[in-house]
């Protein structure tokens, strides 16, 4: 630290001017054909189920193409971090990955930021003011990841939180879009994923036409994001009304 | 998964589902068509006035429900029921609980709601029947009366002002639960009745049907009145909580127990009220039939009862008529 007298100080400064990563397309002719054959505004079947696990108060398997994903509710239960009254209820999410749920077996741990993504995206839709001094833990699974997990994540919760009877604004829908070069790709996998130059995730509540979050990643042109922001929130009407029905099967066989 | 997940044969199935069907043109209530989810709106006639009660909320001059539920109507009150919610509770109700905690002057039990319930000490009868003002020694031995993880029967006195719930075992027949099983089951299933506490005198069993959902069958054992007792008696009846902690449940006994505890069960997959006799008269099927005591959990025990469950309110109706 001891500079010699008459010398310039050290200073640090960015290098402007020179991009971090070589565009993954370079040529602008490139077209990118999907692996499973879909078009490219086009979003994986969905299929959802209530019920999946007996012992919580509300659950939900949600599989869309390879990615499966399990979400059980525990609550409103109390907790000992709540112990302090407070008027609204609390909302604890947890997200993990299974050791099998890549290609390559992992760790399984539990993704903090997954975790806190899921919390903001839920926190808007349900009425905390009806469970005071009380926790609702939501805790989800990836049995299996085949490409936009956690907005599957997202929409697997928001069924199973209805399922437990907690009260909503509204079911949430969750649809994410890529940018692969000048193609803009809906519901992508894991490889469409891997070679994305941008994401942007999407999580709204279509009957009331209101975004509890957007998640931009990469680099976007202004037109691009409007368009991929039209397609996500159909994409999500779409992805709503087929929650609806699920619950009303579920709600119709129980019913006796 | 929830629901009957039982592997049924192709003719099993189809009994099972003319049984369930027989069911639900005899229910008074077959209105699929209120039967809402999320954010679906309430149909209501705007020009009356109405109350919005639990379950709904005002969407740009809609109502529009926040559960998924069914939508119920009484006079002008217009509220969603939901399907599967927890326990709500009413004062005077006859809950079963297990003990989470003991803390200072208080017990905190787990019954199937929100938050745990508590049972102060002064709510609770002194092993010896004498009322008095609780002491520091009361205070010091309250592990003798209950410890973590008893299970204990007791009625709900009031809610305090932030939501917790206060309960009181001021009779001799609140208490500890012991040398039977507890099973959980959904808290609509047990509807308030005039009793709750079942001595079925030809098992020597005793049943508490818990409105939070949680049922206990058990051995029988005799309620001492507190009243009753002088001194001389006192000293007697001391030692015989001693001998009974030795005395051994006999086989015939634990049998009648674990058959009444699946015929529970099967009642609640089914998804019945469960009320003392329907189970008795399915425990009596099951002896009728034949059947084994861990076979009632197979597939041809739950057709069976649903069966003849059908047939039991088909008769019904037609008396009615």
């Amino acid at each position: 630290m001891a500079a010699k007298p008459g010398s310039a100080p050290v200073t640090y400064s960015p290098n402007l001017g020179q991009k971090t990563r070589p565009p993954i397309f370079k040529d602008n002719d490139l077209d990118w054909v999907r692996p499973d054959g879909r078009g490219f505004h086009q979003c994986r079947p969905a299929f959802f189920r209530t019920g999946a696990v007996n012992s919580a108060s509300g659950s939900a398997y949600a599989e869309l193409g390879s990615t499966k994903v399990i979400v059980s509710v525990f609550g409103p239960r109390e907790s000992k971090k709540a112990m302090m009254y407070s008027d609204t209820g609390r909302l604890n999410c947890n997200f993990s990955y299974t050791t099998f749920a890549t290609p390559v077996r992992g760790q399984g741990s539990d993704h903090k930021e997954f975790s806190s993504m899921l919390h903001k995206a839920l926190e808007g839709a349900i009425m905390l003011e009806t469970f005071p001094k009380t926790t609702v833990d939501v805790f989800a699974l990836v049995l299996e990841s085949g490409g936009s997990d956690l907005p599957v994540v997202i929409s697997c919760a928001s069924l199973a939180l209805a399922d437990a009877g907690i009260m909503m604004y509204d079911l949430v829908a969750a649809v994410s879009v890529s940018c692969l070069g000048k193609n803009l790709v809906i519901d992508p996998v894991l490889e469409e994923e891997s070679y994305q130059d941008g994401s942007l995730m999407l999580t709204c509540m279509p009957s009331r036409n209101e975004v509890t979050q957007l998640t931009f990643t990469g680099e976007w042109s202004t037109p691009d994001i409007n368009e991929a922001m039209q397609l996500c929130l159909d994409a999500c009407s779409k992805l709503g009304k087929v929650m609806r029905t699920c619950l009303k099967e579920a709600a119709s066989a129980s019913q006796e | 998964m929830r629901g009957l997940q039982l592997p049924l044969s192709q003719t099993q199935r189809i009994r099972l589902q003319r049984a369930l069907e027989k069911l639900q043109s005899l229910s008074c209530k077959a209105n699929s068509d209120a039967s809402v989810t999320v954010a679906d709106t309430i149909p209501v006639n705007y020009e009356d006035a109405f109350l919005k009660g639990h379950g709904t909320t005002d969407l740009n001059g809609d109502l529009v429900a926040t559960v998924c539920g069914v939508v119920e109507r009484i006079n002008k009150l217009v509220y969603v029921r939901a399907l599967r919610a927890r326990y709500k509770p009413e004062v005077g109700d006859i809950v079963v609980g297990r003990v989470v905690e003991v803390s200072q002057k208080r017990w905190r039990l787990e019954i199937n709601f929100s938050l745990d319930a508590i049972l102060m000490l002064s709510s609770m009868n002194m092993p010896d029947g004498i009322q008095r003002r609780r002491t520091a020694l009361d205070e010091l031995n309250m592990r003798g009366i209950f410890e973590e993880n008893d299970v204990v029967c007791a009625e709900v006195r009031n809610f305090q002002h932030d939501g917790s719930l206060q309960l009181q075992a001021r009779s001799q027949k609140y208490g500890k639960l012991e040398k039977g099983q507890l099973l959980i089951v959904d808290p609509y299933l047990v509807k308030k009745s005039k009793q709750h506490f079942h001595h079925l005198e030809q098992f020597g069993i005793d049943l508490v049907l818990g409105r939070n959902g949680f049922i206990w069958v058990g051995e029988h054992v005799e309620a001492r009145d507190s009243m009753v007792v002088d001194q001389a008696n006192s000293s007697e009846q001391s030692m015989v909580p001693e001998e009974k902690n030795k005395t051994h449940t006999p086989l015939e006994m634990r049998q009648n127990i674990c058959r009444i505890a699946n015929a529970v069960r099967v009642l609640s997959t089914l998804g019945f009220s469960i009320d003392a006799d329907l189970i008795l008269e399915t425990v009596e099927l099951s002896s009728t039939v034949k059947i084994d005591i861990h076979d009632m959990l197979g597939s041809e025990f739950h057709v069976l009862v649903a069966e003849r469950e059908a047939e039991r309110r088909s008769l019904v109706g037609k008396r009615k008529r």
